[in-house]
């Protein structure tokens, strides 16, 4: 290889990583603006959803995935309403999930190896999403959200309930183009929107603060 | 909150607040407790900081330059309990700064009238407070130094609301004063505008949680990253090619450790 061609490649993640903090930097002024569309609800936790969140400082990171370095790739961030109980919900609590997917064309290899982007879908051919997804309670659980969150499915359609009638939860997801969101009001729209949703669904309202 | 709660302010719950609703709610929708809230952190800024802050809030640029700023007391809704307007109505300013500036020292008085939500200013309370601040000084009080400061509700441009108040308050009696106007995201604005660090960073978080919770956030909305990407595209697949052919071991890459 041509040492002028590794010089263009570092360049080029220079620039990469540069567009990278410019996208993390507003993707997370969104999940904030929309957190704030539920004046109900408070923080929970964040997790990468795709692979594992980054190691603590005391564990080598080099055992991982190069992805795990990479969480907001794939990310949810939880909220709950304020005084929720976190480690027993009862029958008709819910939990809210805001997950920002950059990229639509992640594919886990079928080796379990770490996924290789080259053999993923040419970029054209991917979203960015957003997506809003609700977790309800159908009766009491004595498990906790974090688990609830971390052992079962989204839903794969949009607006379509799923049951998980083992762990007593049902899920519902909207998802939404993150290149048709530019702008405050777009944010708050989505909010109205799913809320929508989620009250016809789960009856759940929301107040619009 | 605390002045909030010690002055007795804050008022009823709203009647559109349902019952149950959290705390957060309630304090979303209370003028008093916004105010307290802010301008009792506010006060935990350093005496330079703070002048800082209100200079690049508030519009016309009133307050001179000062590097030497000491912040001698803050007072919440004092009761100029002498001072009634038309209606009977006890005139309460929202906060008072009592400030020294500059060497030798100048002392300055801050008067502020906040506002919340669709509530606009008024010329009317503003020439109130404005004569019984100076009633509250008796003869000898001297009103140099005192500048009027409205947050919130400023309906326009801050430089011509204030000027066109002036126009009606000269009307009304013959003089004008110092005054100054912004909202509420004119001082978000100036807080993100602040370079400090240690605990005045912190305060400055604060506030701008206060402010968030008010529905005042700064955000860099998705819009605009199209120019960035346009800035910084080129044909990422090449270097990501060249990248992938460096010589690495495929069983480093495939082993993940839980």
């Amino acid at each position: 290889m041509m040492q002028a061609e590794l010089d263009h490649a570092m360049t080029d993640v220079r620039r990469a990583y540069r567009l990278i903090w410019s996208y993390q930097r507003r993707a997370m002024h969104l999940v904030q603006l929309m957190g704030d569309q539920f004046s109900e609800m408070s923080f929970f936790l964040w997790s990468n959803n795709r692979c594992e969140n980054p190691p603590r400082a005391d564990v080598n990171p080099m055992r991982g995935w190069a992805w795990d370095m990479l969480p907001l790739y794939g990310a949810s961030f939880l909220y709950l309403p304020h005084g929720a109980d976190r480690t027993n919900p009862r029958k008709g609590d819910w939990m809210l999930d805001i997950c920002i997917l950059a990229d639509t064309g992640f594919q886990y290899d079928v080796d379990d190896n770490e996924p290789d982007q080259s053999s993923f879908v040419e970029p054209l051919l991917a979203r960015s999403e957003l997506c809003l997804i609700a977790w309800q309670c159908t009766a009491d659980i004595s498990t906790s959200w974090r688990s609830i969150w971390k052992n079962n499915d989204w839903p794969d359609g949009n607006e379509v309930p799923l049951e998980h009638p083992d762990a007593s939860i049902r899920v519902m997801k909207k998802t939404f183009d993150l290149a048709k969101i530019p702008d405050e009001h777009a944010v708050k729209k989505s909010a109205f929107e799913f809320k929508e949703a989620v009250a016809k669904h789960f009856g759940i309202v929301e107040r619009t603060p | 909150m605390l002045q909030a709660i010690l002055k007795g302010k804050g008022g009823s719950i709203a009647e559109d607040i349902p019952a149950g609703a959290s705390l957060r709610s309630v304090f979303s929708k209370s003028e008093d407790m916004l105010t307290a809230a802010v301008f009792g952190r506010l006060a935990y800024l350093e005496g330079p900081v703070l002048w800082q802050v209100l200079k690049k809030a508030f519009r016309p640029d009133i307050l001179p330059d000062r590097s030497v700023v000491v912040i001698d007391k803050v007072q919440f809704w004092p009761n100029w309990a002498t001072a009634a307007d038309q209606d009977g109505e006890r005139i309460q300013p929202d906060v008072v700064l009592n400030m020294r500036i500059g060497e030798p020292a100048q002392e300055i008085v801050l008067i502020i009238e906040a506002k919340l939500g669709s509530v606009g200013q008024n010329p009317v309370q503003w020439l109130n407070q404005w004569r019984a601040h100076k009633a509250s000084l008796g003869d000898t009080g001297e009103l140099s130094g005192v500048h009027f400061l409205a947050i919130g509700g400023v309906q326009g441009r801050p430089e011509l609301v204030v000027a066109s108040f002036m126009d009606r308050i000269e009307e009304t009696c013959g003089y004008r004063f110092s005054a100054a106007a912004g909202n509420w995201n004119d001082l978000l604005d100036a807080l993100h505008a602040i370079n400090v660090s240690g605990s005045q960073r912190r305060v400055i978080s604060d506030l701008v949680e206060i402010l968030a919770m008010h529905g005042h956030r700064r955000i860099l909305p998705m819009a605009p990253l199209g120019a960035v990407a346009a800035l910084l595209r080129t044909n990422y697949q090449l270097s990501s090619n060249v990248l992938s052919s460096l010589p690495l071991s495929r069983d480093q890459a495939n082993r993940k450790t839980q």
